[in-house]
């Protein structure tokens, strides 16, 4: 059903390529469309309702809708979109392996591993599949969905001192060009004069924002124009680097001062960030991709 | 054509009871936990309860205190696992205390992150399948006292 609906609206650069496919495929008791859509909406349905569950209340959650979580849903209609143009062939033996392994892997009661089921799906696609380059853009989205909530959580528990004194080095070298008063910063904690110290912790690192900017990145570029092309690697590295500097600014702005901290650390203050990164990932990618395009 | 549609709504159906009868873990309850655990442990081996000391404006990171007749005071504090709070624990401790994790019945001169997020990983998801008693911890116990009082701690618990 999801298959059909997704699949009623053409993709703009769908040139007529399902013609091509035989009807004999077309009539397997199981395509490969069908399969990867059926598997990424059960996968994330598991995850979004994990992440529900481990929320501290409802306002954090429907706070978090209207921001981060915005990039996020932007994200699985659009690979479920491009997943929906997937050919609609005949599953593989490895196929069929691919989604029982990710099948498994979403029983498991928890909303992280669903994620990353959904990953090593894409994973799998995005080599499996790399003919078609809808299965391959699909894939790449949820690749960047399964980084944001599931690998890369994993990746910065593992990695979160370093990552967090990353940014604090960023941080104190901002702070001493704009306060040079004796800005001391041990690991990632950073003491002004006065005795204020602030501790970058990992939900303020750098690479969890970077996460958000990507996602935003390949959602709607993979969306209007599914292959890859070299001029996104431009594309990446700037929104990375405003991504990582607006983040910074953020930080250093909280190294002012307890009402600094607060009024930036705030429930308005974080939203209006959240809504900053969204924007600057939002507008970067458009200018990157009406350059691709001047360039055609 | 049927069966896929059955087999997926029937691993929605399964998949979907799991999660919504699964318990997350939650960083100030885990914090909690460890530090009811670490003050039952410091309490049998003499150590009475002696206030507690804010650490972080948002209250997350604070020191319980402890005081023993033979050894003064011992601080602990329930610290992420991950590593990210090590610096703050750090800024507590002054030149004479030392700092030693608990992790694992064991007193460690580092957080264990590799190890123990793991570990405690592991833990999560077998308490979720209902293959574990516990479910895995998002904190580990902090110790900051001086040589003496640190040794106290690790000794065996007194006989009541």
């Amino acid at each position: 059903v999801i298959a059909r609906a997704l699949a009623l609206a053409p993709h703009p650069l769908d040139r007529g390529r399902d013609d091509a496919i035989d009807q004999a495929t077309r009539d397997t008791p199981l395509s490969r469309r069908a399969l990867l859509l059926g598997l990424y909406v059960l996968g994330m349905t598991n995850g979004a309702i994990g992440y529900v569950i481990g929320q501290p209340s409802l306002a954090v959650t429907v706070a978090s809708l209207a921001t981060i979580n915005l990039i996020v849903l932007l994200a699985v209609l659009a690979g479920l979109r491009l997943a929906g143009h997937v050919a609609p062939v005949g599953c593989h033996r490895a196929d069929l392996a691919a989604g029982v392994l990710c099948a498994l892997l979403i029983l498991v009661p928890s909303g992280r591993i669903s994620w990353a089921a959904v990953g090593l799906l894409a994973l799998y696609s995005l080599v499996a599949h790399r003919d078609d380059r809808f299965a391959v853009a699909a894939a790449s989205v949820f690749l960047a969905l399964a980084f944001k909530q599931s690998f890369g959580t994993a990746l910065m528990a593992l990695l979160a001192e370093p990552l967090t004194i990353v940014d604090a080095v960023m941080v104190s070298g901002l702070l001493d060009l704009v306060r040079p008063d004796g800005i001391v910063r041990v690991g990632n904690v950073i003491t002004a004069p006065d005795g204020y110290r602030l501790a970058i912790m990992l939900g303020c690192s750098s690479l969890h924002n970077l996460s958000i900017g990507l996602l935003c990145w390949v959602a709607i570029t993979r969306s209007v124009r599914p292959a890859w092309r070299r001029a996104d690697g431009r594309t990446v590295v700037t929104i990375m680097v405003a991504t990582v500097g607006l983040n910074v600014l953020r930080m250093t702005l909280m190294g002012f001062g307890p009402a600094a901290y607060d009024v930036v650390h705030g429930p308005i203050g974080n939203t209006v960030f959240d809504m900053a990164v969204m924007a600057n990932a939002l507008a970067i990618t458009l200018w990157g991709f009406r350059d691709a395009l001047a360039h055609r | 054509m049927r069966w896929p549609i059955v087999s997926l709504g029937l691993l929605l159906v399964v998949s979907l009871t799991g999660k919504l009868l699964s318990q997350p873990v939650d960083a100030t309850v885990s914090r909690d936990a460890t530090e009811h655990e670490v003050t039952d442990a410091l309490m049998a081996r003499g150590f009475a309860p002696d206030g507690v000391e804010a650490v972080s404006v948002d209250g997350f990171y604070r020191a319980l205190v402890f005081a023993h007749p033979a050894c003064g005071a011992l601080r602990a504090m329930a610290v992420p696992l991950n590593g990210e709070g090590s610096e703050i624990v750090r800024q507590v401790a002054t030149t004479s205390e030392r700092i030693a994790y608990v992790y694992d019945a064991a007193l460690l001169s580092d957080v264990p992150v590799m190890r123990a997020t793991v570990r405690e990983s592991a833990i999560r998801l077998a308490h979720a399948i209902g293959w574990s008693p516990r479910n895995g911890r998002v904190s580990l116990a902090t110790l900051i006292g001086d040589e003496l009082c640190l040794a106290r701690a690790a000794a065996p618990a007194e006989p009541e």
